[in-house]
C-alpha cells in the first residue's frame, strides 16, 4: 500500500466541505461551553486571587500556608480562601478504601459474587490511598474552592465533548471512505486493479489517520482556547487528588482517587492519550459498519443506533439485575466514553478492576481490530455485485 | 495463456452461466450476446470481481484467485458503467489509478501523458471531469485500462456513448493495442467487432454456444442467406433476419434452407449470424 | 398519484425499522421513568389521590365552603397517625400518616394561596409581578391540580418533542439526496412534471412529517393516557397546590394541546430544514454532518420550549421575558423551515445549468 493511496484517500475526506463546517461548529460549541460554564459557574476573580496568593504562600496547604495567608491584605477572596484552607485534614490518612466499596455494595444491593470483586478492587486501591496520605496529595492547592468547577469543566464536560466530536467524525469519515467507491460507481475499476480489494487497507489507514488528526486538532485548539481563558501555568503540578477535587455520587461525596498519583499535567496527558485511543476505536467501528453497509446513510444511522444501544445496555442490564452483563457492558466504547470524567480513578459502581478504562480501551482496540480484519477478509473473498 | 475451465456462476438459485470452457491467446476476442445472456458476469469473473461457483479460471496454468495481485497486475479493465470522481481531472484520476495499479509516480507521469495523447485528451488533461461528455469519459476509461500496459485487456461495452467517428477511432486503437496481448471486448453491437476480432464468443441460454473466427461463423450460413422483395410471397419456410430499403423498394433478408425460386444467396455477415443464432428469444 | 409515489419513497421499511428501534431505545432511556414512576413516591401519591378525590367531589376549583368540608376527615386521620406514631409502627405503602400530612399540607396551601405564593417577588420582572397581581386580584389560584402532574407532563413530552425532531430528520433528510445520488434527477427534471417535482416532494415531506406526528402522538399519547392524568383535563394549571406560575389561564387539557401545537410546529420546521439540507447535499455523509447540528439546535429549542412551557421558569422566557415565547419560537422554527425549503426549491427550479446542482 503506497503512501500515495493513503494520501488520496485522505484527500477524499478533506474534499468534503461540510466536514470543515462541522469541524468549525464543534469548535464554536466548545468555546460556547467554556464561556457559558465560566459565566455561570466559575469565579474568575477568586481564581486570580488564589494564583497571586500561591506565588507567596506556595501550593501546599498546611501551617506555613495558613500563616503566610493570614499575613496578606484582608479581602473577601482572602476570607474565602482562608476558610477553605484553614486547618484542613489529610483526608487520606483515615480513609478506608473498602468502606467506599461497601457503600456501593449496600446502595446497589450487589450480589455476593460481585460484592467480593468490588471489595477486592477497593482493597487494591488501599495502597494508593496510603501513598496519597504519605505524599500529602490532598494538601495540593490546585485552584482551591474553584477546583471542582475547573476540573469538571475540563475533564467532565470539555473532554467528553471533544472526544465525542472526534469519535463521531472518525466513525462517519470511515463510513464515508468505505462507501465512496460504491457512491461514485468506481468499484469495478478499483477492485479489478493491482491493489484491488486491498484498497480497504489504505482506506482504513487514511480513516484512522484522519481520526487522529481531527482529534488532535479539535482537542488541541479547544485546549489552547481553554488555556487562554483560564491560566493554568501555576497549577500544572497540583495533584488531581487534592481535597478540593471530589466526585459526587449516589453514595455520597468521595475524593478523586486515581490509581497512581497524578500531577495535573500528567493526568491531562494521560487523558488525552486515552482519548486518542477511544477515537481510534470509533474509527474501527466505522470501518466495520462501512464494510457491512454500502449505503453510507444507512451506515451512519446504524452507527448512531449502535451507539444508542450501547448507551442503553448498562441501564437495562442493571434494571434486570443482570450484573455480569452490566459490568461487561461498561467496557462498551460508548460506556467508556460516558465514564470519561472518572477515567484513571476507582470509577465506583462502573468497574470491578483497577484501570478499567485503560484495559477497556485497549481491549476494544483489539476486539474492533479483529472485527475489522474479519470483515475485510470476508470482503476480500466476496463477490462485488455492481 | 488465459483459460476458463468448466465455470458456472449462480446467484443464489439463479443460474447466470453454466459450464463455460474457453481458451484465450493473444488477439482480439469479441464477446457477443444479447443483453442478459451473462456477458458481464463472465467478464466480472475474469476480472476477479466475482468468483466462480464451480470451475476455475487459470492464467498460465494458475488459478487467478490464487494469483491475486499478480494476476491483476497484468489486467486492464474498462467496466460497462465506468465510474469516476467528478471533481478530479483526468490527470489526477489516472494518477490515482496508477497508484492503485502499483505504479510509482515517476513511471506513471510519462505513461499518463502518453495515454492522454493516445486518447486525444491532452488538451483537457487538467479540466474537471464533471463537465466531460460521455465519449470523453469513455476515453478516460480506456486510458485507465491501458495504464499498466496490460497483457489482458477486458473492455465491457466500450463503445457505448461514442459517436460514429469516435467508434472508428476506437476500433483502430484496439486493433493497434492487440499485438501482444489478449483483448476481450464485450458488445452487442456487431459492427464493433466484425472487423477487428480474431474470434467471436457467443453465449446462449447461459452456456457457451461457440467460439469461432468471424469467417467460420459466417460460413455457418453460407448459401442460406437471401434477399427478397418484401411483397414477394414465399412458399418455403424461412427465418426473417431483417428488412432494409433498396432502390427497388423494401427487401427482406432471410435464412432459408432451400433457395427461393429465382434468387441466389448473398454473402452472410456477422449480424446475420447473430440474428440467426438468437432469433427472437433474446438471451434466454 | 405522483405524491403517493413520493410518499412511498419516503416511507421505506428499512428507515421505519430504524425509527422504531430508535424509539424503543430512546423510549427506554427517557420515557420509561415518567411513565413508570408517576406519581413518584410519597407524599406525591397521596397528593395525586387527594386532588383526584377533590376534583370528583368539588369540581376543578375549590371554594371556601368546600374547603371546610374537605377538612372534615383531618382530625380522624391525624388521630390515626398519632396512634401509629406512638406505636412506632413502620411506615407502610398506604400509610395514614402520609394521608394526614398531605391533607393538612393541601389545606394549608389553600389557606395561604393569596397571602404567599412560592415565587420570589423581589426577583420578578415587572411583567411577572403584574401577572401575579392579576392572579391574586382575580382569584385565579383556586384550581385543583396535583403537584407532580405538570412536571411529569413536561418531562414526558419534552422528550417526545426531541424524538419527533429526530424522527422527522432521519425519515426525511435522505429523500432528495438519494435522488441526486441515483441520478433520478435527470429523469425527473426532463419529465412532464419537470422541476415542479420538487414541489411535490416538498409536499410529500411535509405530509410525512404530519404522518410522523400522528404516529408518534398515537403511540406516546396512548402510553401517556395510561397514567390517567386526563381526569384533570379541565383543571386550571394555575393551582394553589403547585408552586409554578403560568402566564396564561389555561386548563391542563389546553396546556397539553399547546404542547402538541409546539410539537407540530417543530416537526413542520424540521421537515423544511430537512428538505433544504437534502437538496444541498451531494453525499450522505455531508447530509449526516448537517443533520447533527440541525438536530442539536432544533432539538434543544424543542426541549427548552416544552420544559416549563408558559411558566416563569421556562428558559426561553427567562432569557427574553416574553410571555408565550415558546410558541413564538416554534412558529419561528416553522417559518425558518418553510423559508429554507422555499429557497432550496427556488434555487433548484431557477438554476440554469442542471449539472451545477448535482
Amino acid at each position: 500500500m503506497t503512501l500515495y493511496i493513503v494520501k488520496c484517500e485522505l484527500k477524499k475526506i478533506a474534499s468534503l466541505p461540510m466536514l470543515w463546517i462541522f469541524f468549525s461548529l464543534c469548535l464554536i460549541l466548545n468555546v460556547g461551553i467554556i464561556e457559558g460554564y465560566r459565566y455561570s459557574n466559575v469565579d474568575d476573580s477568586f481564581i486570580s486571587y488564589v494564583k497571586e496568593t500561591a506565588a507567596i504562600t506556595g501550593t501546599e496547604l498546611g501551617g506555613e500556608f495558613s500563616e503566610r495567608l493570614a499575613g496578606l491584605k484582608d479581602s473577601e477572596e482572602k476570607r474565602r480562601l482562608y476558610e477553605e484552607t484553614y486547618e484542613v485534614k489529610n483526608i487520606y490518612e483515615d480513609l478506608k478504601a473498602v468502606d467506599l466499596g461497601q457503600a456501593y455494595i449496600s446502595v446497589y444491593a450487589l450480589p455476593d459474587r460481585w460484592a467480593a470483586l468490588m471489595r477486592n478492587k477497593y482493597r487494591c486501591l488501599q495502597p494508593m490511598v496510603d501513598e496519597l496520605a504519605r505524599s500529602n496529595a490532598g494538601f495540593s492547592l490546585y485552584a482551591a474552592g474553584e477546583t471542582k468547577n475547573l476540573h469538571d469543566l475540563l475533564f467532565s464536560i470539555l473532554f467528553r465533548t471533544v472526544t465525542g466530536e472526534a469519535c463521531v467524525l472518525a466513525a462517519l469519515c470511515m463510513i464515508f471512505l468505505y462507501g465512496y467507491e460504491y457512491q461514485n460507481k468506481t468499484e469495478a475499476v478499483i477492485y479489478a486493479s493491482y491493489t484491488g480489494r486491498n484498497i480497504q487497507h489504505g482506506k482504513l489507514a487514511a480513516g484512522l489517520l484522519f481520526g487522529c488528526l481531527s482529534y488532535s486538532l479539535i482537542a488541541g485548539i479547544t485546549l489552547l482556547i481553554y488555556l487562554g481563558v483560564f491560566d493554568y501555568s501555576w497549577i500544572w503540578s497540583s495533584n488531581v487528588s487534592s481535597i478540593f477535587n471530589y466526585v459526587e455520587e449516589i453514595t455520597g461525596i468521595k475524593p478523586f482517587l486515581t490509581w497512581i498519583p497524578f500531577p495535573l499535567w500528567e493526568y491531562l496527558l494521560a487523558m488525552l492519550g486515552l482519548g486518542l485511543v477511544l477515537t481510534l476505536i470509533f474509527g474501527l467501528i466505522g470501518a466495520v459498519i462501512g464494510r457491512l453497509c454500502k449505503n453510507s446513510y444507512l451506515g451512519a444511522v446504524l452507527f448512531f443506533l449502535l451507539a444508542l444501544a450501547m448507551m442503553t445496555a448498562p441501564y437495562f442490564l442493571a434494571e434486570k439485575d443482570l450484573w455480569s452483563g452490566y459490568f461487561i457492558s461498561q467496557f462498551l466504547p460508548v460506556c467508556l466514553w460516558l465514564s470519561s470524567s472518572v477515567w484513571l480513578t476507582d470509577m465506583g459502581i462502573i468497574s470491578l478492576i483497577p484501570f478499567h478504562e485503560t484495559i477497556g480501551l485497549f481491549g476494544n482496540v483489539i476486539i474492533w481490530g479483529i472485527l475489522t480484519a474479519v470483515s475485510s477478509r470476508h470482503f476480500s473473498g466476496k463477490d462485488v455485485l455492481l | 495463456m488465459l483459460s476458463v475451465e468448466h465455470v458456472t456462476k449462480k446467484y443464489g438459485s439463479y443460474l447466470a452461466l453454466e459450464n463455460i470452457t474457453l481458451e484465450f491467446e493473444n488477439g482480439v476476442y469479441g464477446l457477443l450476446a444479447p443483453n442478459g445472456a451473462g456477458k458481464t458476469t463472465l467478464l466480472n469473473m475474469l476480472t476477479t470481481l466475482l468468483l466462480p461457483t464451480e470451475g476455475e479460471i487459470l492464467w498460465e496454468g494458475t488459478d487467478i484467485a490464487a494469483l491475486g495481485k499478480q494476476y491483476r497486475n497484468i489486467l486492464g479493465y474498462l467496466p460497462q458503467h465506468f465510474g469516476y470522481y467528478r471533481d478530479n481531472t483526468p490527470k489526477q484520476f489516472l494518477r490515482y489509478l496508477a497508484a492503485l495499479k502499483g505504479m510509482d509516480g515517476k513511471t506513471a507521469a510519462p505513461r499518463i501523458q502518453e495515454l492522454l495523447k493516445l486518447v486525444a485528451l491532452l488538451d483537457v488533461a487538467d479540466k474537471k471531469m464533471k463537465k466531460f461528455s460521455g465519449g470523453m469519459l469513455q476515453r478516460v476509461g480506456i486510458a485507465q485500462a491501458m495504464l499498466n500496459d496490460p497483457k489482458l485487456l477486458i473492455l465491457d461495452e466500450p463503445t457505448a456513448g461514442l459517436d460514429p467517428r469516435e467508434r472508428v477511432r476506437f476500433r483502430n486503437l484496439i486493433h493497434s493495442l492487440s499485438q501482444n496481448r489478449i483483448v476481450i471486448l464485450s458488445t452487442h453491437i456487431v459492427s464493433d467487432i466484425e472487423t477487428i476480432a480474431g474470434k467471436i464468443i457467443l453465449l446462449k441460454n447461459h452456456e457457451l454456444y461457440c467460439c469461432k473466427s468471424p469467417g467460420e461463423l459466417c460460413n455457418m450460413l453460407a448459401g442460406r442467406v437471401f434477399e427478397v422483395p418484401a411483397d414477394r410471397k414465399l412458399s418455403k419456410p424461412y427465418q426473417l433476419l431483417g428488412e432494409h430499403q433498396t432502390e427497388a423498394g423494401t427487401a427482406l433478408r432471410i435464412v432459408c434452407e432451400t433457395p427461393p425460386d429465382g434468387f441466389s444467396p448473398v454473402a452472410p455477415n456477422l449480424e446475420d449470424v447473430f440474428l440467426y443464432v438468437y432469433g427472437d428469444e433474446g438471451g434466454k | 398519484m405522483l405524491l403517493c409515489m413520493e410518499l412511498k419513497k419516503i416511507w421505506k421499511p428499512k428507515i421505519l425499522f430504524v425509527i422504531v428501534l430508535i424509539g424503543l431505545l430512546c423510549g427506554y432511556l427517557r420515557l420509561e421513568f415518567p411513565l413508570k414512576y408517576f406519581p413518584n413516591g410519597h407524599p406525591q401519591k397521596e397528593q395525586y389521590q387527594l386532588m383526584l378525590e377533590w376534583t370528583e367531589k368539588y369540581g376543578i376549583t375549590m371554594e371556601e365552603e368546600e374547603r371546610l368540608a374537605a377538612e372534615e376527615p383531618l382530625p380522624l386521620l391525624k388521630e390515626q397517625a398519632r396512634v401509629l406514631e406512638e406505636r412506632d409502627a413502620p411506615i407502610g405503602e398506604d400509610d395514614v400518616r402520609y394521608q394526614a400530612e398531605t391533607l393538612e399540607g393541601a389545606l394549608f396551601a389553600y389557606d395561604i394561596r393569596y397571602q404567599h405564593y412560592d415565587v420570589d417577588l423581589e426577583n420578578c420582572t415587572f411583567a411577572q409581578q403584574k401577572r401575579l397581581r392579576t392572579l391574586y386580584d382575580e382569584k385565579k389560584l383556586d384550581g385543583l391540580l396535583p403537584y407532580e402532574i405538570m412536571e411529569n407532563a413536561q418531562q414526558y413530552w419534552r422528550w417526545g418533542a426531541i424524538f419527533l425532531v429526530l424522527n422527522v430528520l432521519v425519515l426525511l433528510a435522505p429523500v432528495i439526496t438519494r435522488d441526486t445520488l441515483t441520478d433520478m434527477k435527470r429523469l425527473q427534471y426532463t419529465s412532464r412534471q419537470g422541476r415542479n417535482i420538487l414541489r411535490t416532494q416538498f409536499g410529500a415531506m411535509l405530509l410525512s412529517a404530519g404522518g410522523i406526528v400522528v404516529l408518534e402522538l398515537l403511540v406516546l399519547g396512548w402510553l401517556y393516557a395510561g397514567l390517567g392524568t386526563w381526569r384533570f383535563w379541565k383543571n386550571p394549571i394555575n393551582s394553589f397546590f403547585y408552586g409554578e406560575v403560568y402566564w396564561f389561564d389555561l386548563n391542563f387539557g389546553q396546556y397539553l394541546l399547546f404542547i402538541l401545537l409546539i410539537m407540530v410546529l417543530y416537526a413542520g420546521g424540521t421537515a423544511g430544514i430537512a428538505f433544504f439540507i437534502s437538496c444541498s447535499s451531494k453525499n450522505y455523509i455531508s447530509l449526516v454532518l448537517k443533520m447533527i447540528p440541525v438536530f442539536f439546535f432544533v432539538g434543544m429549542l424543542a426541549d427548552v420550549s416544552v420544559e416549563g412551557l408558559f411558566s416563569f421558569s421556562n428558559s426561553l422566557n427567562r432569557l427574553t421575558g416574553i410571555a408565550g415565547i415558546e410558541v413564538w419560537c416554534g412558529i419561528l422554527v416553522f417559518l425558518v423551515g418553510m423559508v429554507l425549503g422555499g429557497l432550496a426549491y427556488r434555487r433548484l427550479t431557477r438554476m440554469r445549468d442542471f449539472t451545477e446542482g448535482i
